[in-house]
């Protein structure tokens, strides 16, 4: 039996490695095709973000909860089938209730069902732990992803459009535009105009996606590098001590 | 105990199939008519934007026609203005439903597009639909980063302009 206190820990555990340790999309590189793809507007991946979440949530709890009576030899089907439900009631619940949104996410809503995040958060964890700590690895996940995408579609819009718009998808909240690289006046007339929209492209999805991983990359090598060195240092600083004794 | 495994896989896959159908009817129960009327909303909204004056009587429905669905007559004072066409159609990129404006003269007005859920679907918009309603481009300049879906809205159109074409005895 495990104590409370292990408990509590895997539970942490299960909901923090998702969002910076083992980030979907940022360190395991997974689901890039959607998240290059909604990423043009901010409104579009928070929404492509929360959808995800719903859908991971939901297949892990009902994966951890059969996962006693799934034969192995039909993991794979049964996993694809439940997470296919889940992506149906998902279109039809976002194309009764967030219209705009479902037609934003186009193709890409339907392709969850073969994203490689969410059968392989069933496969690799939802069958293996219990159904509290699936909810939390889908909570932490779901989480880690739409901070990731929201912040590819945040530079997305702003280098792409100039502006920041909301209330375009989710149209319960009033339309407005924040002018950042791009300022319109009264009558139309553009003030200035710094974006570039390469970035609104796919091509500008790709750019900067490349430039994130590469600054994770430097930031994680450097700490490497870092961490390395203070070793050595202790190594050197210990031999000395022996040579002197 | 072959044959108790084989079962067993059997049992568990319709039992997740059983649970699953059951969760999709419940969802469908609650969203079917809001998607309908969702859909109503937007057709009625699309046909303001074809002929915004005119006044439509309820739609002819058409069968038997690759792309068309629906045909509306605009009129404007019990005068004929145009057809107002309602064609959906699919392809690998996902689906497109729109109106169409055919002119008395057999001509295509203005496109609305109903539905858009293809992968290019903004490219669709902006650099085929937006820019064929400006009269910037033809019909037949599909060659605009979404090509395979700008085919599909120009075989629609076509075909509304055959139609329309037939039923005026203009051909």
């Amino acid at each position: 039996m495990k104590s409370d206190a292990i408990r509590r820990s895997e539970a942490k555990e299960s909901f923090l490695s998702g969002i910076i340790k083992e980030n979907p999309l940022f360190v395991s590189v997974l689901g890039v095709c959607p998240a290059l793809a909604v990423t043009r507007t901010f409104e579009a991946a928070l929404g492509m973000g929360f959808l995800f979440m719903f859908v991971l949530i939901c297949s892990n709890v009902l994966i951890s909860l059969l996962k006693k009576i799934i034969p192995e030899e039909v993991e794979t089907p049964a996993y694809i089938v439940i997470i296919a439900s889940f992506v149906t009631i998902t279109k039809m619940l976002t194309n009764a209730f967030l219209p705009e949104l479902y037609d934003s996410l186009g193709v890409f809503l339907s392709l969850l069902v073969v994203n490689c995040i969410v059968l392989g958060r069933a496969e690799a964890f939802a069958n293996k732990n219990t159904v509290l700590n699936s909810f939390l690895d889908a909570v932490g996940n779901g989480i880690g992803y739409t901070i990731a995408i929201c912040a590819i579609a945040l530079l997305r819009e702003i280098l792409g459009t100039g502006m920041l718009s909301f209330g375009k998808v989710f149209t319960f909240i009033p339309e407005f535009s924040l002018p950042i690289l791009k300022a319109v006046d009264a009558s139309g007339d553009i003030i200035y105009d710094y974006s570039l929209f390469i970035f609104s492209n796919p091509a500008g999805g790709f750019l900067v996606f490349g430039a994130i991983l590469g600054i994770i990359a430097a930031v994680s090598n450097h700490k490497k590098t870092k961490t390395a060195a203070k070793k050595r240092a202790e190594v050197a600083a210990n031999k000395a001590m022996e040579v002197k004794a | 105990m072959l044959k108790n495994k084989y079962l067993n896989c059997a049992l568990v896959l319709g039992l997740i199939g059983g649970i699953s159908a059951l969760l999709i009817g419940v969802a469908n129960a609650i969203t079917s008519q809001k998607i309908k009327d969702n859909e109503t909303t937007k057709e009625k909204s699309a046909l303001k934007e074809i002929y915004g004056d005119a006044t439509y009587e309820d739609p002819e429905i058409l069968e038997g026609k690759t792309y068309l669905v629906k045909l509306y007559t605009a009129k404007v004072e019990q005068t004929e203005i145009g057809f107002v066409y309602k064609a959906a159609g699919k392809n690998s990129y996902g689906e497109i439903s729109l109106l169409v404006g055919i002119n008395p003269n057999g001509e295509h007005g203005k496109i609305a597009l109903v539905t858009n859920t293809e992968s290019f679907a903004s490219v669709i918009k902006e650099s085929y639909v937006d820019l064929l309603n400006k009269g910037k481009i033809t019909l037949d300049d599909v060659k605009c980063g979404a090509t395979y879906g700008a085919t599909l809205i120009k075989n629609m159109v076509n075909e509304a302009q055959n139609d329309a074409k037939l039923r005026r005895g203009q051909s």
